[in-house]
């Protein structure tokens, strides 16, 4: 194990370039030479990586690679940690999201996030859904907002489960309808990129295939970055997947190309099993 | 141990792999060790306990059966026959005559009459002094509120002075202590109240002086009134100028601040504060509010101040671990969701922290009560007779009138402070108990 980590560690250093196609024609987002420090340690090294509109990206790699990091680089929610500091440019329908002129607020309700651990607010499940109207001021009155958060709900397969209950904790919702719950905080306000960080890792099998579902419904309408550990997972949500490691991207492909014919050694060892 | 030699050690562990029985008895017996010094454990957690409890018991027994009696009156039904021609006033007659004429001396000659064995002017002065110096005032009142009491006799429940009710609660009340010093009263006195008794017009009632009177010379109209709305309003500024200033302070450290040297310097300082002696912050409150600022001494408003400056780190602490307490993937997903910092803290930290904070606000509350010492140095421990009426009125506070009559040698002074104590006590106790409802109700909504 220690061996292997050494070798690769030295096919990193002297190969890095990444592999396949990361660059693509009209994205949504472009993210250029982009570098991230904690403190003085390096945790993402000189990506280059366009998002694809109204597709899924997945990003797998080992754990500690940089997923996160460079996931909550997108809607910029590594300024929240004091010693974090972001290099490179991150463009969103070619505007700079770290320019100066641009609101975090206004960025995060074009970016929307969605978290490891369902994390729905200890309010009830309607005032999740209509918090980020209410804050961003989206309806003119209640009964826009009542119609929003039905909406939300039902764009999510929620409805069915909660008319009755919109009354309720949303902590007393189990865990798969909690994180389904949050999507549907995070799509009410119509975001044109959903983060996902490893959505269905807190869930069970049967909550996780929903919310793959829910996943894959909403790539319609949504531009979709899913991290996540789950190698099936990747290959049954998304359409491009992008390969990290230790901090640099290895490669970014079709799914179906990665996971059938990768370009990259490394990429190999890892879809083989040989890193994890 | 060092002693033993490598090759012992290896023997040692290579018998710990050929012999489970040995392990089994090596087990066996580190199982017994653990057990027994969990039984240790567990007693010496009971013991201390029930010396707590011991001693809580103690104090509540010693208080209440001391302070009991004050919550008692003695009164004696006297009939007084209203002599207009003695007045000089007529059931037609005003308010300002009813005012002007001497009850004083009509009070008298009334005793006088009732007892007329008694001739001598140091005994007639005895059997004055039986009853409460106010009576010819409540009198007048009595007057003045119905002038057609003028030239009827009346049964006046007349108040005991304090040496008769204590004579009267410990010769035939409750607990008669035979020997024991029962007050001062001469033979006189002692037999007047004895027929008295006998003629069955001694009844003891609910003190009610007690609660509607403020502090007075004589003990048997000495009440915890204007101690009490002095502590009311005391406490009153203390939580209008500490809540929200020490709120402010948590949330701006937890939230907004910046960590570096001077936060840190602040915080520290901060956590000092909390251990300073109280009287400290008393002489603080006369040199800068009364001296510096020229502000009136013996004023709830000063006092409100001084308690302020001694509740504030403790809220502050309290405030700031509840903030802490609030899990960061709430405040995660309030920013995921693009709320800003303010709003964050708004909607999402404080209705999470208040539960805290309160309880947090209501010990501070419940400290500032309790706190002598430095209203002692801003003048709060005068002898004052007027209930106050506003945060700006000469004022004091329970505790300190429970230090004041604790000083007087009047039996009756002790009951009352006993009494007064139980009063602050009850009061204490309210308030930690709404802490802990206001807690429970918060946090039970999700
Ligand atoms: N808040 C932080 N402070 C310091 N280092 C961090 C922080 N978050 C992550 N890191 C470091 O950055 C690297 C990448 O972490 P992360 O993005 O969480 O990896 P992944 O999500 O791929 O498991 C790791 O080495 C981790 O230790
Ligand atoms: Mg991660």
């Amino acid at each position: 194990m220690n061996l292997a980590q050494h070798t690769t560690a030295e096919i990193v250093n002297e190969t890095y370039q990444t592999s396949g196609h990361p660059l693509l024609e009209d994205p949504k987002m472009r993210i250029r030479n982009t570098n991230v420090f904690y403190g003085a340690k390096q945790a993402i090294f000189d990506v280059n990586l366009d998002i694809g509109k109204n597709q899924v990206i997945s990003m797998i790699g080992p754990s500690g690679c940089g997923k996160s990091t460079f996931l909550r680089c997108l809607n910029r929610m590594n300024d929240t940690i004091d010693i974090c500091r972001i290099e490179g440019q991150l463009l969103l329908e070619e505007q700079d999201i770290y320019d100066k002129k641009i609101d975090v607020v206004e960025l995060r309700a074009r970016v929307g996030m969605v978290f490891q651990k369902p994390n729905p607010f200890p309010k009830s499940i309607y005032e999740n859904v209509a918090y980020g109207a209410r804050i961003h001021g989206l309806t003119d009155n209640k009964v826009q907002l009542d119609e929003l958060v039905e909406t939300s709900l039902i764009r999510c397969g929620l409805w069915k489960e909660v008319k009755d209950r919109l009354g309720e904790p949303a902590t007393g919702l189990s865990g798969g309808q909690q994180q389904r719950l949050c999507i549907a905080r995070a799509i009410a306000v119509n975001p044109e990129v959903i983060l996902m960080d490893e959505p269905c890792s807190a869930l069970d099998p049967i909550a996780t295939a929903t919310v793959e579902e829910l996943i894959h419904e909403l790539s319609e309408n949504f531009t979709i970055c899913i991290v996540t550990h789950s190698m099936q997972q990747a290959a049954r949500v998304s359409q491009r997947t992008a390969y990290f490691h230790l901090g640099k991207l290895i490669e970014v492909n079709d799914t179906s190309q990665v996971f059938t014919n990768p370009e990259h050694q490394l990429t190999e060892e890892y879809i083989t099993g040989r890193i994890g | 141990m060092n002693s033993s030699t490598k090759t012992d050690a290896s023997r040692a562990v290579e018998a710990l792999f050929d012999d489970r029985e040995l392990l089994a008895l090596k087990r066996a017996a580190a199982l017994k060790r653990r057990n027994r010094s969990e039984k240790r454990f567990r007693w010496a957690g009971r013991l201390s306990i029930t010396f707590g409890m011991a001693c809580v018991l103690f104090l509540f027994t010693d208080i209440i059966s001391k302070g009991i009696g004050a919550f008692t009156q003695t009164y004696v039904d006297v009939e007084i026959t209203f002599d207009q021609d003695q007045l000089g006033l007529t059931p037609q007659s005003t308010e300002l005559e009813i005012k002007a004429a001497s009850f004083g001396s009509f009070f008298k000659k009334a005793l006088r009459e009732q007892y007329p064995e008694v001739t001598e002017r140091k005994e007639k002065r005895q059997l004055y002094a039986l009853f409460s110096s106010d009576m010819p005032l409540i009198l007048r009142n009595m007057v003045i509120a119905n002038p057609a009491l003028m030239g009827t006799t009346q049964t006046v429940s007349m108040i005991a002075d304090d040496d008769f009710d204590t004579y009267y609660k410990h010769s035939y009340g409750r607990d008669q202590d035979e020997g024991d010093q029962i007050g001062r009263l001469s033979d006189l006195q002692e037999s007047v109240v004895d027929s008295l008794v006998k003629s069955g017009a001694v009844v003891t009632k609910f003190n009610t002086i007690l609660f509607t009177n403020s502090t007075s010379s004589e003990p048997e109209l000495a009440g915890i009134k204007g101690a009490v709305i002095g502590s009311i309003l005391t406490l009153l500024v203390t939580l209008a100028l500490s809540f929200p200033i020490a709120v402010a302070t948590a949330i701006y450290l937890e939230e907004f601040a910046p960590t570096n040297k001077l936060t840190d310097f602040i915080e520290v300082n901060i956590n000092n504060l909390a251990a300073v002696p109280s009287v400290i912050f008393g002489l603080l409150g006369l040199a800068i509010f009364i001296n510096f600022f020229g502000m009136p001494r013996s004023v709830p408003l000063i006092g409100g101040f001084v308690l302020t400056l001694m509740t504030l780190p403790t809220i502050i602490i309290s405030s700031r671990a509840a903030i802490k307490a609030v899990p960061p993937s709430i405040r995660e997903a309030a920013y995921g969701m693009g709320a800003s910092k303010m709003q964050t803290v708004l909607h999402h930290v404080l209705p999470l922290a208040m539960p805290g904070m309160l309880t947090g606000t209501i010990i501070g509350m419940a400290q500032a009560l309790g706190e002598t010492a430095p209203l002692l140095m801003i003048g709060m421990v005068a002898f004052i007779v007027d209930t106050p009426t506003g945060i700006t009125d000469p004022a004091t506070v329970l505790p300190v009138q429970i230090y004041l009559w604790s000083d007087s040698p009047e039996r009756m002074f002790v009951e009352k402070t006993s009494a007064a104590i139980m009063v602050l006590l009850a009061f204490l106790i309210f308030m930690n108990g709404f802490a802990v409802w206001l807690r429970k109700r918060l946090e039970r909504r999700w």
